[in-house]
């Protein structure tokens, strides 16, 4: 027994310490990218200035000794970029994990199966009628009323898409995807109806809804979004074991004790809080949600203990370094987010349907 | 200590799959459930897991209803080896083991945890297997990898459960014959240790030869229970499967 406890430990910890050191490893490409995202641009910001702005923000010495454009820069502008891309990513890549693991379907995306468009149909609504229509939702939550709007498009995607393409609980895969097509179909032409509608400084609103971007942000219209993207994002963390388990199928999840309506419906809310907060303020960030938890498993493997938050600070990395290609590459002008991360995502996503299709395995 | 029906029908469709079926699987016995197909083996054992709650009756373990336990509580006693499980991402066989100490998460610790996976895939004989990629195994090699789940989830019952139960449903279906020689020892030798094990099979030669009781099934209902050697007459056979002539098992 004195073996087999030492073999049990030993193989425990090969796993467990690959899985915390992917886990650093993202987290650290994401503290890079943050950096780059507050340092690179036009004006150029060196590490030891960024250094002073951060401590003059919690009050230790003062950034006395760099340029106030330089400080209004990173504090005005390039901060409030940074932490929404950081946000979004996480929100992004964390939801697409917990949809492959609801769906039990590594192909899931927010984007591909419709959540991002149901929720940018739900906030473009908001933005072109809400004068009129949704006035009221404006006065009870506020700030958090865009999100709030577009998180509930999201929902209703969601869910619509579960019922039309499970049977007893069992997601069949094309049927998902075609629902996704048709999904997208319906709200793109509803985005696009309101788009007609809309007037010249709606427009410009809107452009971006379509594309993606996290430009433009200021701390007052990204904070609300950014605190529930982070609330989704950690409470999606506590579904990891009940995940592994619905993995195995439904039944042999109940039997293992798990409550597998339950972890379905927060699953699904959450997921829908998360992309919905991000398209909100973001508009359609495709493929995040569908790279990142791949990347994750192909690293430290499927369990989700280590593919949640694993996709989480992938998924941030993956949007920061993506919004700085997107600023950087064409100078002044500057690149949707959106273009960046489909450029990327969709070669990948040929490749898995590529790699599937070798091994007989979409059906 | 038993595991009971108590006159358990279950309807679908207008029709009753299982009707007022009555049976009583006792702890330190393997009880073999056999029946042609669709005579309401799969649904009796679905209804004694706890995981189909039947239309009328209802089915008790030591007593208490099992519709009414927490399902957390019945996971930590009861585990079920299902026909086939449909996992489809890439875990290692030993992570899909350990899955079966989910309902145990914060009542032991990881190393104990790590010890009873290890001794699962030894007594199902995949500790081989252990760093293998589930998807990579054959039929049979997932079966014993799913058994050991089944065995590591309730290992140690907590002190307070009277008793510990594993349900099977066909469990030597894709095994070729050592394995299914093996898989009938082992569970032999779990109801000697004091498990209560209730196996839906159709080799009748292998209830036979290891099985304690028999509870013969026919169109949703229960035809005979008792001892093996007792019930499994050639009369009573040839009457339940609807053969020709009697047939000796």
């Amino acid at each position: 027994m004195a073996t087999i406890a030492h073999r049990a430990s030993a193989v425990r910890w090969t796993r467990e310490r690959r899985g915390r050191l992917v886990l650093a490893g993202c987290a650290g490409l994401a503290g890079a990218g943050f950096i780059a995202s507050l340092a690179l641009g036009p004006v150029a910001i060196g590490l030891g200035e960024l250094l002073a702005i951060a401590g003059k923000q919690v009050g230790l010495g003062d950034a006395g000794a760099v340029s106030p454009v330089k400080v209004g820069v990173v504090e005005a502008i390039r901060a409030p970029r940074a932490l929404l891309g950081l946000a979004a990513g996480a929100a992004l890549g964390a939801a697409g994990a917990a949809m492959q693991g609801f769906f039990r379907n590594p192909l899931a995306d927010p984007a591909l199966v419709g959540v991002s468009s149901g929720g940018a149909l739900a906030a473009v609504a908001m933005i072109v009628l809400g004068a009129v229509a949704l006035a009221p939702l404006v006065g009870v939550f506020g700030p958090f009323a865009l999100p709030i709007v577009a998180f509930l498009g999201s929902l209703a995607t969601v869910a619509a898409i579960y019922r039309i393409s499970s049977i007893d609980g069992r997601v069949i895969v094309a049927t998902m995807l075609l629902a996704g097509v048709a999904a997208n179909a319906l709200a793109y032409s509803g985005i696009g109806y309101l788009t007609f509608l809309a007037d010249d400084q709606q427009l410009r609103t809107l452009a971006f809804w379509t594309l993606g971007s996290v430009g433009g942000a200021t701390w007052g219209s990204a904070l609300p979004a950014v605190a529930l993207m982070l609330i989704a994002t950690v409470a999606l963390q506590s579904l990891a074991r009940p995940m592994n388990c619905l993995l195995l199928g439904e039944a042999d999840a109940r039997h293992l004790g798990v409550d597998v309506e339950a972890v379905k419906r927060r699953a699904a809310v959450l997921t829908a809080l998360g992309v919905g907060a991000a398209t909100a303020v973001c508009g359609i960030v495709a493929f995040v949600g569908l790279v990142t938890p791949h990347l994750v498993r192909l690293m430290a493997g499927p369990d989700h203990r280590f593919v949640l938050p694993g996709s989480a600070v992938l998924g941030a990395a993956l949007v920061l370094f993506s919004d700085l290609i997107a600023r950087l590459a064409v100078q002044p002008a500057e690149l949707p987010l959106g273009v960046v991360t489909a450029a990327i995502g969709a070669p990948f996503f040929f490749w898995l349907l590529l790699r599937d299709k070798k091994r007989g395995a979409l059906g | 200590m038993t595991l009971r029906l108590e006159g358990a029908t279950v309807r679908r469709g207008g029709r009753a799959i299982l009707d007022a079926a009555s049976m009583a699987a006792a702890v330190g016995r393997l009880t073999a459930v056999c029946g042609p197909n669709g005579a309401g083996k799969t649904t009796a054992l679905s209804v004694l897991a706890g995981s189909l709650k039947p239309d009328g009756g209802r089915a008790s373990m030591d007593g208490a209803a099992i519709g009414e336990m927490k399902s957390i509580v019945l996971a930590r006693r009861r585990a079920v080896l299902p026909q086939s499980a449909t996992l489809g991402f890439p875990f290692l066989v030993h992570e899909v083991v350990a899955m079966g100490r989910t309902p145990h998460h914060g009542r032991t610790s990881p190393r104990h945890d790590g010890e009873i996976v290890e001794a699962a895939m030894a007594k199902a004989d995949v500790s081989a297997l252990a760093e293998r990629n589930y998807l990579t195994l054959s039929g049979g090699e997932r079966q014993r990898v799913q058994l050991a789940r089944a065995l590591a989830q309730v290992w140690d019952a907590p002190e307070d459960a009277a008793s510990r139960w594993l349900l099977l449903d066909e469990p030597t279906a894709a095994l070729d014959l050592k394995h299914q020689i093996d898989l009938m020892r082992l569970l032999a030798d779990l109801a000697a240790a004091g498990w209560g094990i209730v196996t839906v099979l159709h080799d009748l030669a292998l209830v036979k030869a290891h099985a304690d009781a028999v509870v013969l099934f026919k169109d949703a209902r229960v035809a005979h229970t008792g001892p093996a050697g007792d019930v499994l007459t050639p009369q009573v056979v040839q009457t339940v499967f609807g053969l020709d002539a009697p047939y000796a098992v």
